[in-house]
């Protein structure tokens, strides 16, 4: 007969306790992993329940910072008759856009894209203005350029026309003061024509007076304005042999317009060499103060310094960077620049925050639908990481995001 | 367990998901330098494999006018051509400041062809004192050539006018027996893109002003001959941009009459002109060599009209012995007769400056003084006269290879034309010898008017026979001031015509 064989009593071998230290420590990675999944969904909850409570794009909730990915169409804006300049409001409420047919208006939108109003310069006619580029200023103010009356005009928020700059140094309001004594009162109208050099004033409860401005001799032929971040007005200018970058500091712009005698800065002359443009359209900075011009009829881009020193060239030449007809620009919060490509029908993006500027990608193509450009002029970006274009030929301006 | 972590990396991916969003777009591939001066130019415009338009040009844009104004509507150019307005800053490289319909071509000014959306133009006529009419205001364009690319339109004193007359000039809208011809344009009908229409004195391709072909097409080009209409005999030759290069293929036709002569042939073999090029580019020396000594019209022979010529150029084009000019057309040519000086715009006088301060150097732009462009009346490498008023006939010939029943000579106003429809004219540009003549672009624009017309000038109109224009319906003809102040511009002062505005009505009380 054989003694069964009993097992003898579990007693933790060396082994066993090797065993559960391993079930111990999986044990405490799962709990990890299952309390980082708890902390996860908490955020999202938490998000979902404050958007709920406030809405609002998710960079807002999120700040989402621009990366090196194109961006989404959204939305098309229709109701604009060959749109050709772009702005956005400071609080990233409501954008303004300038029309080159039709009525030639400047029309602002609210943030869905609902037309909010129309304003133009005072009496002018849709024959007798052009405006094209336009810039808002951190108070909201206006800024638009009229190529037909050769001036910069200036309107509020809500589009009432406040005064304009029609020659370097010269506002209506400062012309105004040189045949009112003490300048024209409170509830004066007044406007101006370019084409025949002529302000008509009207003081309250006077008859009108159309007064010749004789223009004096320096060049002024303005196309592209943008503000850079100090304030400081920056504005192309194509006078013919004169095609040059000007920059009106910002307290001349912020300071009394009555009054206006800035020191312009300058630089830049026409043709095709280093330094040299060919009808740029627009001029804008980077976060270091450099500048950027984009060089319509030669092509491609050109940057300075902030001491107005030719630094380099780019988007010149054929394949994907290649620009066709550099139009609008806007400089991200990256320091990506984005240039309209006319005739590419297409956003060209470019990063200039390292010491040489690096193609990154294009996005939209020609064409008529959504996310596609038919002659596409300006852009501006938003404080929410918005984007609207100007797409002349298919009348609208069209909504991205990233 | 391990179902379990697989299951969480999983999850983790798809959380990770949710919070980015990224959408590729990748665009097309393409772009070129504008103006480079290399044939990489050619891809700003072109595409050999995705091209978008249908006229056979491989362009990458499906429409012309847009991409041409893209730069021409002032964001590009000074010409814009979307309203018709010449640049404020552009100097005056032109400065043949010439005319009484408000200085057009000038700095500032309207643009000398109009615009197609609108125009700049004075729209009223002070009487005598019309050259001091220097207020512009700009208006939508009433009638104008419809240049969309799509639209078809009349081509109006062309070809076959009616079922009963069919004649027209051979190679001109031939073939159309009934009715009028129809063509279809865009910006490049008439203008060359390429910018090298013109030809030298050594044939070797040059601008042409603003950019104009030798032949609109759709036209099949005029019949010239060398011989003098005094002579008699003239044999023709079908003159064509495509000829223009070989004439000598033409070159012994029977009668006795000396073709065109092409380069470096015939008897002023060392001047090697070729004809085409004095359309509009001005690079004959009459003197040396009358090519164009009769034109052929529907009707018949008409003398040539000769022209001279400034080498060593001012100009559009100017210097570098390009050798072609442009003198911007005088309205009247007595006015200009160089006998009488020169005359200044000043666009700050508002009225005509006599004999103003004038300097040029040799082989550059003439220069100015101030505001006053100043005019050129003596040619500077020979210092003999010129007389600009022989230029703007050029345009004529231009505007006639379409439009050819339109273009008349000297004394056609009396002189019956052969014509059954256009049988007495206003003299139109085929003038004879060396007397200036009045031509298409003294009165009309090219690319639109804003003139308005009342009732009775509408109804006067020819296009309101066949229903009217393509623009706002006004029949204004192209003509660059409202009604008939045209005609009182030239005439007015002829005519005991009194243009003061009636007195307000004096309200009659009822009896």
């Amino acid at each position: 007969m054989t003694t069964p064989d009993i097992e003898s009593p579990s007693v933790p071998t060396p082994t066993g306790a090797k065993e559960e230290q391993e079930d111990e420590r999986k044990r405490r990675l799962l709990l990890l992993i299952l309390l980082f999944l708890l902390l996860v969904c908490c955020c999202v909850a938490f998000l979902f329940v404050r958007y709920l409570a406030k809405p609002q794009p998710l960079p807002q909730l999120l700040p989402v910072p621009v990366g090196n990915y194109p961006p989404a169409y959204k939305f098309s804006v229709i109701g604009v008759d060959g749109p050709v300049g772009v702005a956005a409001s400071p609080d990233n409420q409501r954008f303004y856009v300038t029309e080159s047919r039709g009525q030639r208006l400047i029309k602002m939108f609210d943030r869905s894209g609902n037309l909010i109003g129309s304003f133009s310069p005072p009496n002018t006619t849709p024959s007798n203005r052009q405006p094209v580029y336009v810039a808002v200023d951190a108070t909201g103010r206006v800024f638009v350029v009229d190529r037909t009356n050769n001036a910069i005009d200036l309107f509020d928020a809500n589009g009432n026309f406040l005064d304009g700059i029609i020659a370097p140094n010269m506002t209506i309001t400062k012309f105004l003061a040189t045949q009112i004594p003490g300048g024209a009162p409170i509830g004066t109208k007044f406007s101006w024509d370019g084409i025949n050099h002529l302000v008509t004033y009207q003081m309250p409860d006077q008859a009108s007076h159309t007064v010749k401005f004789n223009m004096p001799n320096t060049p002024w032929s303005p196309m592209g304005i943008r503000f850079d971040p100090k304030g400081d007005l920056i504005y192309t200018d194509i006078t013919t042999n004169l095609h040059s970058v000007h920059i009106i500091p910002a307290a001349s712009i912020s300071g009394s317009w009555m009054t206006f005698a800035p020191t312009i800065q300058e630089f830049g002359a026409e043709g095709k060499g280093t330094g040299q443009f060919q009808f740029p359209n627009n001029a804008l900075t980077d976060s270091k103060g450099n500048f950027y011009v984009s060089d319509g009829d030669n092509a491609r881009i050109q940057a300075f310094g902030p001491n107005f020193a030719y630094t380099t060239f780019f988007g010149f030449g054929t394949g994907d960077d290649g620009l066709n007809l550099p139009r609008g620009m806007w400089m991200d919060s990256k320091d990506h620049l984005h240039v309209v490509d006319a005739v590419g029908s297409v956003i060209r993006v470019y990063d200039v925050s390292g010491s040489v500027p690096q193609f990154l990608f294009n996005f939209g193509m020609p064409g008529t639908d959504a996310g596609e450009f038919n002659y596409p002029i300006d852009i501006c970006i938003d404080g929410t990481g918005r984007l609207y274009i100007a797409d002349r030929d298919n009348d609208r301006v069209q909504i991205w995001s990233y | 367990m391990k179902k379990l972590l697989f299951a969480l990396v999983i999850g983790l991916m798809l959380v990770a998901a949710l919070t980015t969003t990224a959408l590729a777009d990748n665009g097309p591939h393409g772009g070129a330098a504008f103006a480079s001066g290399s044939t990489d130019a050619c891809a700003s415009c072109h595409r050999a494999h995705t091209a978008q338009d249908a006229t056979g040009d491989l362009l990458k844009v499906s429409s012309i006018y847009g991409l041409c104004t893209s730069c021409h509507d002032g964001t590009g150019a000074y010409t814009d051509v979307v309203d018709g307005h010449f640049d404020t800053s552009a100097p005056a490289i032109y400065p043949w400041t010439l005319s009484p319909v408000t200085g057009e071509g000038d700095p500032g000014a309207p643009l000398f062809a109009g615009g197609f959306t609108n125009t700049e133009m004075s729209h009223t006529w002070s009487g005598s004192a019309y050259y001091s009419n220097f207020t512009y205001t700009s208006g939508p364009v009433t009638s104008g050539h419809n240049v969309d690319g799509a639209t078809s339109g009349t081509v109006w004193g062309a070809g076959s006018y009616s079922a009963t007359d069919t004649r027209s000039v051979a190679g001109i809208f031939t073939g159309s027996t009934v009715g009028t011809q129809t063509l279809t344009l865009d910006c490049t009908s008439c203008h060359d893109p390429h910018g090298y229409a013109g030809k030298d004195n050594t044939g070797k391709s040059i601008p042409s002003y603003r950019l104009l072909r030798y032949q609109p097409t759709g036209s099949n080009g005029f019949e010239l001959s060398a011989a003098a209409l005094s002579t008699g005999g003239q044999t023709s030759a079908l003159f064509t941009a495509a000829n223009s290069g070989s004439l000598d293929q033409v070159a012994g036709a029977a009668g006795g009459a000396t073709v065109l002569e092409p380069t470096g042939m015939g008897a002023n073999a060392a001047d090697g002109y070729k004809a085409t090029s004095w359309w509009y580019t001005i690079n004959s020396d009459w003197t040396l060599d009358p090519l164009v000594a009769a034109l052929k019209l529907p009707h018949g022979w008409v003398a040539g009209q000769p022209w001279e010529s400034i080498t060593n150029g001012l100009g559009d084009y100017g210097p570098n012995g390009r050798g072609q000019e442009y003198v911007r057309p005088a309205f009247n040519a007595s006015v200009v007769n160089t006998a009488k000086g020169y005359y200044c715009y000043d666009p700050t006088a508002a009225s005509l400056v006599a004999n103003p301060p004038f300097a040029t150097t040799t082989g550059t732009y003439a220069t100015y003084t101030g505001n006053c462009a100043t005019f050129l009346t003596t040619n500077p490498e020979t210092g003999t006269a010129f007389d600009n008023s022989k230029a703007r006939v050029a345009l004529g010939l231009f505007c006639a290879q379409c439009h050819d029943r339109y273009f008349e000579a000297s004394g056609s106003a009396s002189k019956a034309t052969g014509d059954a429809v256009f049988m007495y004219q206003h003299a139109s540009g085929a003038a004879t010898g060396s007397d200036p003549s009045i031509t298409c672009v003294d009165c009309h624009v090219s690319h639109g008017s804003s003139a308005s017309m009342d009732s009775l000038a509408q109804s006067a109109s020819l296009t309101s026979l066949a229903g009217g224009s393509n623009f706002s319906g006004v029949d204004s003809d192209l003509l660059k001031l409202d009604n008939r102040s045209m005609c009182a511009t030239c005439h007015g002062p002829g005519i005991n015509f009194q243009f003061t505005p009636p007195a307000a009505a004096t309200q009659v009380p009822l009896p």
